[in-house]
């Protein structure tokens, strides 16, 4: 393997993504959305709208924005005091744990749909091909110049969040109180599995479509799995805890594995040749 | 450098290259010649080990670029159809990546870039994102990284595209410099002619991925036969002049006759002439073009032998029928 090429091609990504604002704007918009904006209106303005009500927050029990959390819920929660401050850890443990997996995904897909259907329209594919680089190579360049971005952004993701959590639970928990084991597996085990599954998806993808715009539309059809989770967690349907994160994140990881090697036989270079 | 044997290569039921057979020797710059879809760049991928072949064999720096692709590409310079630059990357930076695939030192790299880019007169914009570029200068850029690992064998594909007659002029000196005095040896496509005429050693005219003729620019004319003479005769006697030579004859004028003959011919015309009384006051030979062998390998009763199989599409081949 040589790794001077395999960093120089995967450089070479990192800067167009970089400095592609097409690509760049998506990158950050999804993680402040999804890691800072929306956690602080759900906690935070979840507080405002009952500021106001008529019966003070702790008689209102574990009833919180017309709702009481139901057993499973409160079960799910680090705060076990019926209040305000379950439903802050409820919400930031509980509801935003799917959530978060749509970062690495949505970091991951953009790049690796602009990296491997992204080179083949802007044509520059060709020039490379024409390279002393092996397909093992060229396969090892395109994941890390995806996947190494997307589990960077997921970390930092992971650790802003906590800082959100806290900041946000403050006024109601009064500790900090995040992360759980849970928020742990899922940053540092699923999150850069998912990442990988969303590489292996769109490597396929990818090698498939025509164009840019087409991986991208297939590649966003990736997070209604993450969608499905977030209804079952909040419906009750499945409860999010340590042994199921391992367990998904070990099985995401073997899907992930997977995928990355049949959308390695679609970069042999006469298949992409032929494309061109 | 470069041997295609009876090379075949298919893409479903289209046969892109079609028992191509073809050498280039080093320090040669040889130019394969046809329309738009005539297998030119297929040529091109199969010799750098982009395509395996259907049929026939490749030698590329004596390899085979199927097996031992890594090596053959290591040796060549690409430069593809569409100069395809990595947009958001600066000139310098494009070069310098491909510099680095070929296991170029940095600080060499850096140094080649610049001094390429200076003397493809890319100027001041080494450092401004290539999409900035006109489209000569991303071509100029392209050239430029083809070159920038110093490869002993350039495939051109089409060079002068997209260039100003200024640019394309430089590029055709910088190709020759480099096969005559660094020993590249550079096998380029073009559909220009002229460019062919100007660049190549050697013209290789394929159609439809067969090679229907090989040879410099002065043997095609003189294998093809197709040279004119321009002879001016006494006022008002080109026809009697005409009747005279027979069919190969035509009377542009009251007294300028234009005959179909090589530059061999033209004192056997002369001669008769004269014997038949026609006073002849000028004669002008003109050895036959490359684009006269062109337009009559390409005329539709020559498209139409060759599909019917009349030629093997070999340099052999291709020789002999001269």
């Amino acid at each position: 393997m040589n790794w001077t090429a395999v960093r120089a091609i995967a450089e070479k990504d990192l800067r167009t993504v970089l400095r592609n604002r097409g690509v760049r704007v998506p990158l950050i918009v999804a993680p402040v959305v999804l890691l800072i904006v929306l956690p602080l209106l759900l906690v935070l303005g979840g507080q405002a709208l009952t500021a106001n009500s008529p019966l003070p927050m702790d008689s209102m029990g574990d009833t919180i924005i017309g709702r009481s959390l139901t057993s499973q819920e409160a079960a799910t929660s680090s705060v076990t005091t019926p209040g305000t401050g379950q439903w802050a850890a409820f919400v930031l443990e509980v509801f935003f744990a799917p959530l978060y997996l749509l970062v690495p995904l949505v970091v991951a897909t953009v790049i690796a749909a602009d990296s491997f259907a992204g080179e083949r329209e802007r044509g520059t594919l060709e020039a490379l091909l024409h390279t002393p680089t092996t397909d093992q190579e060229l396969l090892t360049a395109k994941f890390l110049a995806a996947w190494t971005p997307a589990v960077v952004v997921g970390t930092v993701g992971f650790v802003v969040y906590c800082a959100v959590a806290n900041l946000a639970g403050w006024p109601t928990i009064g500790r900090i109180f995040f992360p759980n084991l849970t928020w742990v597996l899922l940053g540092f085990w699923v999150s850069p599995a998912v990442a990988a599954l969303g590489l292996g998806v769109m490597v396929i993808v990818s090698s498939r479509v025509e164009s840019l715009q087409a991986a991208h539309q297939i590649g966003s059809l990736l997070v209604l799995p993450i969608i499905l989770l977030v209804v079952a967690q909040v419906s009750g349907a499945i409860r999010l805890g340590p042994e199921l994160v391992a367990g998904a994140g070990l099985v995401i990881w073997l899907v992930a594995a997977l995928m990355v090697r049949y959308g390695a036989t679609s970069l042999r270079r006469e298949h992409l040749a032929l494309r061109l | 450098m470069i041997e295609l044997d009876d090379v075949v290569r298919r893409f479903g039921a289209l046969t892109a290259v079609d028992g191509v057979s073809l050498t280039v020797s080093e320090g040669e710059v040889v130019g394969l010649l046809g329309h738009n879809g005539a297998g030119k760049t297929t040529i091109i991928r199969l010799v750098n080990g982009l395509l395996p072949p259907d049929g026939g064999s490749i030698r590329t720096h004596g390899l085979d670029p199927t097996r031992d692709g890594r090596e053959v590409r290591s040796r060549t310079g690409v430069l593809t159809e569409y100069p395809a630059l990595d947009d958001f990357l600066t000139p310098r930076e494009n070069l310098e990546v491909y510099a680095a695939i070929h296991g170029v030192p940095a600080g060499v790299a850096h140094e080649r870039a610049i001094a390429l880019l200076e003397r493809l007169e890319v100027g001041e914009a080494h450092d401004g994102p290539a999409r900035n570029l006109s489209a000569g200068l991303k071509q100029r850029v392209a050239i430029a990284r083809a070159l920038i690992h110093e490869p002993a064998l350039l495939l051109l594909d089409e060079p002068t595209n997209n260039l100003d007659p200024i640019a394309a002029r430089e590029v055709r000196v910088i190709v020759r410099e480099l096969a005559r005095d660094h020993g590249r040896t550079v096998l380029m496509s073009t559909h220009n002619l002229a460019e062919a005429a100007a660049m190549c050693d050697r013209v290789a005219i394929v159609r439809n991925g067969r090679l229907l003729a090989i040879g410099t620019p002065g043997e095609l004319g003189e294998r093809v036969g197709v040279g004119t003479v321009e002879i001016e005769v006494a006022a008002g006697s080109a026809d009697a002049a005409a009747r005279l030579v027979g069919d190969r004859a035509v009377a542009e004028s009251g007294r300028v006759l234009s005959v179909a003959a090589p530059p061999s011919e033209v004192p056997a015309v002369v001669r008769k002439l004269v014997e038949g009384g026609i006073d002849v006051h000028r004669v002008q030979p003109r050895e036959a073009s490359l684009e006269d062998v062109y337009v009559q390998l390409h005329d539709p009763a020559a498209v139409a032998a060759t599909d019917a199989g009349v030629h093997a599409g070999s340099e052999a081949a291709a020789r002999s029928r001269g």
